[in-house]
């Protein structure tokens, strides 16, 4: 890259706080900011808090060489039902498929919890009499009239985009893009989202549920995108700028503008790169990153270096963070968790007389009680603080004091009195109870995955995440547990280490006995020259790699292990793959029982262009403690002196013990006793849990 | 400190408990073979206690599995007593009397043990793809024409499998690789359940679950009791009447409840005789659907368990289609046991019309078979679910074609045609078949289908068989609302006569199609919101003509 623009800058819009984080790699000198998000135009928001970095780097904006951006402005949009008026174009037979979901209910036993209404109303979603069957024929094709008379009705209720979903148009895509060109000729100015573009595989309702959800988001994050572009380009910039997508690569404008679907976990994703980038640093088989903030906390399981993809997201729940209950999104996604666990969740009695913690949330205002800003309810933060864990007069790097007296009478007049409970006890049950909820999902997404918690090293970071990370991780067995420096901001770093990547998946259903080698080689190349094509408008130079696998299952099994194609291929080098896969994954294997591929799937992504660290040498020596405090280890079952240090003072290779509690601006980490701590080359905490297994 | 530290941390193990049996789940859907777990759900998974006392179940899986699972405990516990249960033990069963009524479901249970001490049981169940017999045949007369019929018996014998009685269970079902696939994941699933468990009682160094179960078990009982309290006490009567196969009459199912205090007995005294077709419905499954609306409207916010059916007494005279004795049949029992409760919606309609809907025609569910031959002679069969509209609700419209209470998923329209050549036409809903009310009956959908010619042989018939219902009586409303339409099964135009477990046979180029039923509406429709009915009319759910008869509705 060229020398005289040594700047990186990534930009993470939330749903509260725009961070910002620029790289300086001429010296790997790292800068943080923040300003307050402007919903309205969150663009507005961006330049502001880009002036953050005049002071300090002077000429940075010509001097960048990559612009990076997070933002939640798309799952939000959804979320918040802000989206364009959307029709939806059916098979004739077939409209209610949005609404009739797969029938079911959100849970079982209660009879109001409804699953949200669909984006499209019925009187939008019209029925073409069109058909093709399962096999790819064209039953039926494409009337025109039927096309003309739905334009009649989308001109009349004013609709601003426009999803098509035929039956088994990902074997015969030909009915919807025949649609596409009578729309194209009728209604030019009306956007378009096909199915078989954005979701190429079987099951109807996933599929136009994906289809729909892109339609809807697609104007906003057109001219949202549009605006940010000119507007970087106005103030100055020449960089291009790249969109985090949902897989943990980076897209063009152009992509992330046609196909906005890409970006509803833009925003969360950052923290999981920044696990996978630990794993490559340290060369680790299996990371849990762990990331918990003020409202929710995410896991993800990192497996051999790669993000794990899924393509069973789901946005806008009905009933918060539970399954089912919102709209399916089928695009490939990292794989990861989130729950309704943060530092700000309220703890309460529930109806089954247990401290309930969670899903609700203080937020940031009013936040918890120890805020001061008139927060009532008590919560985890509250709580921490009860328990030694956070220092009232040196919490945000001491930029706000804490009200540690508010805190306890929470949690003595909500959980202590009604349940006699001491202070402490009552601090600890809630401290226990968020990190069961999270243990709770962490081993489910685990078991998703074929993993086993106990094999992993947890990478925590968030605001909130060091300081529970130590005690969520004997929940789970886990004996490493590291903690990288600026834990409390990591995740918009992961900005700047993601690779420009997409990736491609289509359904392609065929028994092993018969696989035909040079179809899914053509299909494959096909598939690898759409891809670059994506890639050229991210970043034209630059060498690529290219992953080819294929989903293999036993025949009518519905979950697949994804097999990696190296070389040429043949049906027994895939089925010895499968196997050894299979039984890594779920212990056991049936040689009895014939296998075929299900989908075929290319990953590529922009060699090397992420941010490659250093460690430094360590020196090692002994570290002084900067005090004691004491605080409850559940070891002990007591509270007892814990020793406090300093992060800025600890350098690599320098060793110490818990108890401990290490203070950092943005984050605290809690260390138990009988564990040991060591300081690695990158500055993290690499903390060793001891040895029985709970 | 101290004062607690004999407590046991319940805040932490029942959310714990409830996990497990999530987990569990999560492994069959990721080990099972067949689309009927995996996509439709028609599974579940719980715990028990090593007395056989349900003390946590998954929060989803089928209504009907988990609401058996307290009354197969005790079975289970009394065929393998503590002392005759080793580690590696996985015990098999799906007779219809000792589990939820229908061979298609069997039962795997695996014993957990801590410190060499049984502490309990991970149990599992899967509607499983076949089980052989005559494939839901409406017509079967016996439970034998059913399928196999597995008493309680070892699967795994200390951890080896009894080769034998796979060898049998292979040799009887179609589609065998996948059913043997799905009943290894069972007992995959059954494994991952009892490591869970006794990590569980390592980690809190608990040497038996009693104490946990006892309190938790406790805390629900007291839920619902605590609900029936607030009942006022009495004594109610409904009967509703079912169209049988072979039998001209449609057969009453009648039910007395009383609620004296916080207990509730419902008496099935009235019921029709036992029948010679496969509606009848064995003691467990009647009992899971008193117990479901009794919960949705006691308590319905705290986890079920085994203390939600002690506050709960049934008293059927056997050999009655709700209470049938060996050897009836009753592979379709659940076109009269999810009647019952319906019958229990319309009771506590009685006593608190403001908590409840209106008749659902969501009850019963519509589960069918399409069996047929492809040109290479190579039989198939389509398995499909369909739901009617949930009735009105106070202060709200009943959700269209919904599967409630059930809570399965259907087997989406591309993988039916993907799997078996039978091409739909259709499924949607159906204009005005809600009943009218201040709060509308949700809609019921039709479903139209028929062979597709180049994947069926010439001159071979396709055969329907099912569960079907509400085809003379439909749904009804509450507290004014209309009724919602019936249902109906017609071939070419042509209807066949009412029947709960329909089969009939069609052919290349005929056409059937199946309407399900509304549910019925809510409170007086002349009450509806202006806006309300102009949203329907604009959607399409209710005609102008029904707007102007039904709501006096005029543009």
């Amino acid at each position: 890259m060229p020398s005289d623009r040594p700047y990186r800058l990534g930009v993470d819009v939330g749903g509260t706080f725009t961070d910002f984080v620029l790289l300086d790699e001429s010296d790997g000198a790292i800068r943080i900011a923040k300003s307050l998000t402007t919903p309205a135009d969150p663009s507005v928001g961006v330049f502001t808090g880009l002036r953050a970095f005049d002071d300090p780097c002077p000429g940075h904006i010509a001097a960048t060489n990559r612009i990076a951006h997070a933002t939640t402005l798309v799952a939000n949009t959804v979320i918040e039902r802000k989206g364009a008026v959307t029709a939806l174009l059916t098979t004739k037979g077939f409209r209610d498929i949005l609404e009739l979901r797969r029938h079911t209910r959100v849970t079982t036993y209660e009879l109001w919890e409804d699953p949200p209404t669909p984006l499209v109303p019925r009187w939008l979603r019209l029925p073409i009499d069109e058909r093709v069957f399962a096999d790819g024929v064209v039953l039926k094709p494409v009337p025109r009239d039927d096309i003309a008379a739905a334009v009649e009705v989308m001109q009349r209720e004013g609709v601003e985009s426009v999803a098509v979903a035929f039956l088994h148009s990902y074997v015969n895509p030909d009915n919807e893009r025949a649609a596409r060109d009578i729309l194209a000729e009728l209604a030019p100015d009306l956007p378009v989202t096909l199915s078989s573009d954005v979701l190429p595989q079987i099951k109807e309702y996933e599929r136009t549920s994906t289809t729909v959800v892109n339609g809807y988001v697609k104007p906003l994050a057109q001219t949202y995108l549009n605006n940010l572009g000119a507007g970087l380009g106005d103030t100055g910039y020449t960089a291009p700028l790249q969109i985090m997508l949902s897989n943990g690569g980076l897209g063009s404008t152009d992509t992330a503008g046609a196909f906005p679907i890409r970006l509803i976990e833009s925003g969360p994703v950052a923290g999981a790169i920044v696990g996978r980038q630990i794993a490559q640093n340290l060369n680790l088989a299996d990371v849990l990153s762990f990331d918990m903030g003020g409202t929710t906390a995410k896991a993800c399981l990192i497996r051999d270096q790669a993000l794990p993809i899924t393509e069973e997201l789901e946005v806008a729940r009905a009933k918060r963070f539970t399954k089912s209950s919102g709209f399916p999104v089928g695009v490939p996604a990292v794989s990861m968790i989130e729950i309704g666990a943060g530092g700000g969740s309220i703890a309460a009695i529930n109806r089954m007389g247990l401290v309930q913690v969670g899903p609700e949330s203080a937020s940031a205002e009013p936040g918890p009680i120890c805020y001061g800003r008139g927060g009532t309810n008590p919560t985890v933060t509250d709580a921490d603080l009860t328990l030694g864990y956070l220092n009232p007069d040196n919490f945000a790097g001491g930029s706000m004091a804490l009200d540690a007296k508010g805190a306890a009478a929470g949690l003595e007049e909500t959980i202590g009195g009604p349940q006699q409970r001491s202070l402490v006890e009552a601090a600890w049950t809630v401290h226990d109870v968020i990190n069961e909820t999270m243990a709770a999902a962490v081993r489910m997404h685990v078991t998703e995955r074929g993993g086993n918690p106990e094999a992993a090293t947890m990478v925590a970071f968030g605001g909130a995440g060091p300081v529970h990370a130590y005690n969520l991780a004997r929940k789970l067995g886990i004996r490493r547990l590291m903690v990288p420096l600026r834990a409390g901001v990591l995740s918009a770093l992961g900005l700047l280490v993601a690779p420009p990547a997409y990736d491609i998946v289509r359904t392609y259903k065929m028994p092993l006995a018969g696989l035909a080698p040079d179809d899914i080689g053509g299909q494959f190349d096909q598939m690898t020259a759409e891809i670059e094509a994506l890639l050229d408008g991210v970043e034209a130079t630059g060498p690529r790699r290219f992953r080819r696998s294929l989903d293999v299952g036993y025949v009518g099994q519905s979950y697949q292990v994804t097999v990696p194609v190296e070389d040429a291929l043949s049906a027994d080098a895939v089925f010895e793959r499968f196997s050894t896969l299979y039984r890594e994954k779920y212990g056991y294997f049936y040689d009895d029982v014939p296998a075929e591929v299900v989908n075929l799937r290319v990953f590529g992504e922009i060699e090397g262009a992420g941010l490659q660290l250093t460690p430094a040498v360590g020196n090692g020596g002994d570290v002084a403690s900067s005090g004691m405090r004491p605080a409850y280890s559940p070891t002990a079952g007591a509270m007892i002196d814990f020793a406090v240090y300093d992060r800025t003072a600890l350098a690599p290779g320098m060793r110490f013990a818990g108890p401990a509690i290490v203070e950092e601006q943005t984050s605290t980490t809690i260390i138990d006793s009988e564990a040991t701590v060591e300081i690695d080359g990158f500055g993290s905490l690499v903390i060793t849990l001891p040895g029985e297994t709970p | 400190m101290t004062a607690s530290e004999s407590r046991i941390p319940l805040d932490v193990i029942w959310p714990r408990l409830i996990a497990i049996a999530d987990e569990m789940a999560t492994t069959m859907f990721r080990t099972a073979f067949s689309h009927d777990v995996v996509e439709v759900h028609d599974m579940s998974t719980g715990l028990l206690d090593h007395r056989g006392y349900l003390i946590a179940q998954t929060w989803l899986g089928a209504t009907g599995h988990t609401g058996c699972m307290p009354a197969f405990g005790a079975n289970l516990t009394k065929a393998f007593p503590p002392e005759t249960v080793r580690p590696g033990d996985v015990f098999i069963c799906n007779d219809p009397w000792l589990c939820n009524g229908q061979t298609a479901d069997i039962f795997i249970t695996t014993p957990a043990f801590h410190d060499g001490r049984l502490i309990g049981f991970a149990v599992n169940t899967i509607h499983h793809v076949d089980i052989g017999g005559r494939k839901g045949s409406g017509l079967s007369e016996e439970v034998f024409e059913e399928g196999l019929i597995i008493p309680m018996l070892r699967l795994y014998k200390e951890g080896e499998p009894n080769e034998e009685l796979f060898g049998l269970i292979r040799r009887n079902v179609r589609y065998s690789e996948k059913m043997i696939g799905d009943l290894r994941a069972q007992v995959a699933t059954g494994w991952a359940g009892c490591r869970a468990m006794e990590t569980l009682c390592a980690e809190f160094k608990l040497d038996s679950l009693l104490e946990v179960a006892d309190e938790l078990i406790g805390r629900t009982e007291a839920g619902i009791r605590a609900g029936l309290r607030d009942l006022p006490d009495g004594q109610w009567h409904e009967e509703m009447l079912m169209d049988i196969d072979g039998i001209d009459e449609p057969q009453p199912l009648a039910v007395t409840v009383t609620i004296k205090g916080d207990e509730l007995t419902a008496d099935f005294t009235g019921t029709a005789p036992q029948v010679r077709r496969p509606i009848n419905c064995p003691l467990n499954f009647t009992r899971a659907y008193v117990a479901i609306p009794t919960k949705m409207v006691c308590d319905p916010a705290l986890p079920n368990n085994q203390g939600t059916y002690r506050p709960l007494h049934l008293t059927a005279p056997e050999g009655t289609i709700l209470n049938p004795t060996y050897p009836a049949s009753c592979f379709w029992r659940l076109s009269s046991g999810m009647l019952v409760g319906e019958l229990m919606f319309r009771i506590f309609a009685q006593i608190v019309p403001d908590r409840v809907p209106a008749d659902s025609g969501s009850l019963p569910t519509w589960q069918f078979y399409v069996t047929g031959t492809r040109p290479d002679g190579e039989d198939y069969a389509l398995h499909q679910h369909a739901f009617g509209g949930m009735g009105g609700r106070p202060g709200r419209d009943g959700l269209s074609a919904v599967s409630f209470p059930y809570n399965v998923r259907d087997v989406s329209i591309e993988w039916s045609e993907h799997e078996t050549p039978v091409l739909y036409e259709a499924r949607q809903l159906i204009p005005d078949s809600g009943g009218a009310g201040t709060f509308r009956g949700g809609l019921g959908q039709e479903l139209i289908f028929r062979a597709y010619d180049s994947g069926t042989a010439d001159g071979q018939p396709l055969v329907f068989a099912g569960a079907a219902g509400r085809m003379r009586n439909p749904p009804e409303g509450l507290g004014g609302g209309g009724s919602g339409s019936l249902s109906t099964i017609d071939i070419n135009g042509q209807p066949i006569a009412p029947n709960s477990s329909p089969e009939f046979s069609f052919h290349k180029g005929d056409v059937v199609r199946l309407a399900l039923p509304g549910g019925g509406g809510h409170g007086d429709p002349a009450q509806r919101a202006r806006e309300n009915i102009e949203a329907d009319l604009k959607a399409g759910y209710v005609t102008s003509d029904s707007a102007r008869r039904d709501y006096g509705y005029d543009t």
